[in-house]
């Protein structure tokens, strides 16, 4: 799977959460207010699920999940 | 449609045959004394019920959201104040399975899952409720351990609990740590006379310079408020609402038998239109609450984004409908709905406790009403043509 791919996946789960279309890559979802923490915990379950990859506490780094293109950075370095 | 498989709901029938025969007869009793007899947890704990939700590695059921929430069903039907047990019990094998290591893991959820630990939450102190960032219990480092001070208040089956998930503040940071009952320092005051949950064994508990290890820490410094407490507090509101679902299905039966049998002025109180139509509105918010309560869980299944919005949702109106429609029960059950010796008096009482517990329905509120407005304005912010 490419980057582009997991890109537009996560793009379309935040997006399907937010009623937002056309979400930026690079947009702070949490700074801009989208989502908050409780939305976090459901997107790393989501994340494991879809890319069969296990998320633990010492991959609780807020950094990673901020936008979509640090969320598709954190996967690919997962697999 | 029902939106139950085959196998969950062959689940719901032995839940309901279980709670019928083990819960219901007792349920007033328990109420009266205040005080879930350790039978009846002995006795879940042999069906297996105490680790529902736990993988079978763990020597759990493995259970999905939906079976959970059924079985908190088919027991708030009888007994909120049992629900409770399972409420916290399952928060904290929740907790435990998502942020815990390899190593507690096997510490301690196989035990759990047999119901050889029982296992509660403790966030709420005497002075910190809703605002739970203003809880004052402290950890302090000392050497590799952990010293404990604080005071943790309205704590559900706290005085029966072998271990507490108890959230303090380490140099300014959130944290949760397992603390075991039997730790020096640690003084534990049941909770008495309370309008709801009254046999839910709930507790004071003191914490003077409790020496805890490092190693009974949960997850990392500084995340215990926003992902572990919400993240179990998610299982509580499955819980809460389903239970609460029970209670209404429970002020259902029993008025529906009532009006048909009972007369009054030659006529039998359903022939009432003030009475059927309490009835009517019963009925819809059952079938309104069931529909809320099964997508949340399928939601949560399937790792839907607007799972947790969907919990909330099922919690706050199901509990709301269980508050509003056990008053009717009562109205309409009449002198025998304010004795304590029937059900109704105690669903009454119960239903109230449920606006409050596991985030007040005022909290809801603000936090669904951002939601929606957020879902349903317009949003300006768009992608770069680039991306």
């Amino acid at each position: 799977m490419t980057d582009n791919n997991i890109k537009s996946i996560v793009s379309e789960y935040i997006e399907s959460s937010t009623n937002i279309t056309g979400l930026a890559y690079d947009m702070d979802i949490f700074e801009e207010g989208l989502v908050n923490s409780l939305f976090a915990i459901e997107l790393m379950t989501y994340l494991e699920k879809e890319f069969s990859i296990k998320i633990t506490m010492d991959d609780l780094d807020m950094s990673h999940f901020k936008s979509v293109d640090s969320i598709a950075a954190f996967v690919v370095n997962k697999k | 449609m029902s939106h139950l498989s085959k196998q969950q709901q062959e689940l719901y029938s032995e839940f309901l045959k279980f709670a019928k025969t083990n819960v219901e007869p007792y349920a007033n009793q328990w109420d009266r004394e205040e005080c879930i007899s350790r039978k009846i947890i002995d006795i879940c704990s042999e069906a297996g019920y105490l680790g529902g939700t736990v993988p079978a590695e763990y020597g759990g059921q493995g259970w999905d959201n939906l079976t959970y929430g059924i079985f908190n069903e088919a027991i708030g039907r009888s007994s909120i104040s049992l629900s409770g047990l399972f409420n916290v019990h399952t928060m904290i094998e929740q907790t435990i399975l998502k942020w815990g290591t390899e190593e507690q893991k096997q510490r301690w959820l196989p035990f759990m899952a047999k119901g050889e630990i029982l296992g509660a939450f403790a966030l709420t102190e005497p002075e910190a409720g809703s605002d739970a960032a203003g809880i004052t219990t402290e950890y302090r480092l000392d050497g590799d351990k952990l010293i404990l001070n604080g005071k943790k208040k309205w704590i559900t089956f706290g005085a029966i609990a072998d271990i507490i998930l108890v959230f303090g503040k380490l140099e300014g940071k959130p944290v949760a740590c397992i603390v075991e009952k039997n730790t020096p320092g640690l003084t534990v005051t049941p909770v008495k006379d309370m309008l709801g949950f009254r046999a839910g064994h709930l507790a004071v508990l003191q914490f003077d310079n409790c020496v805890v290890s490092k190693e009974n820490m949960i997850g990392k410094e500084g995340f215990a408020l926003n992902y572990i407490a919400l993240y179990a507090l998610e299982f509580g509101r499955i819980s809460v609402a389903f239970s609460a679902l029970g209670l209404l299905r429970g002020c259902l039966e029993i008025c529906s038998e009532h009006v048909q049998k009972r007369k009054t002025f030659d006529k039998r109180l359903i022939e009432h239109g003030a009475i059927r139509k309490m009835i009517a509105d019963m009925g819809v918010d059952y079938e309104a609450a069931k529909l809320l309560c099964y997508n949340a869980t399928i939601a949560k299944n399937n790792h839907s984004p607007d799972a947790t919005e969907k919990v909330m949702i099922a919690k706050y109106f199901t509990t709301m409908a269980a508050a509003r429609h056990s008053s009717n029960a009562v109205q309409i059950m009449g002198a025998f709905g304010c004795n304590e010796s029937f059900a109704v008096s105690r669903y009454y009482r119960d239903s109230k406790t449920m606006e409050i517990i596991e985030g007040s329905n005022e909290i809801h509120q603000m936090l669904l009403g951002k939601s929606f407005a957020r879902q349903f304005g317009k949003v300006t912010k768009i992608k770069d043509e680039s991306n």
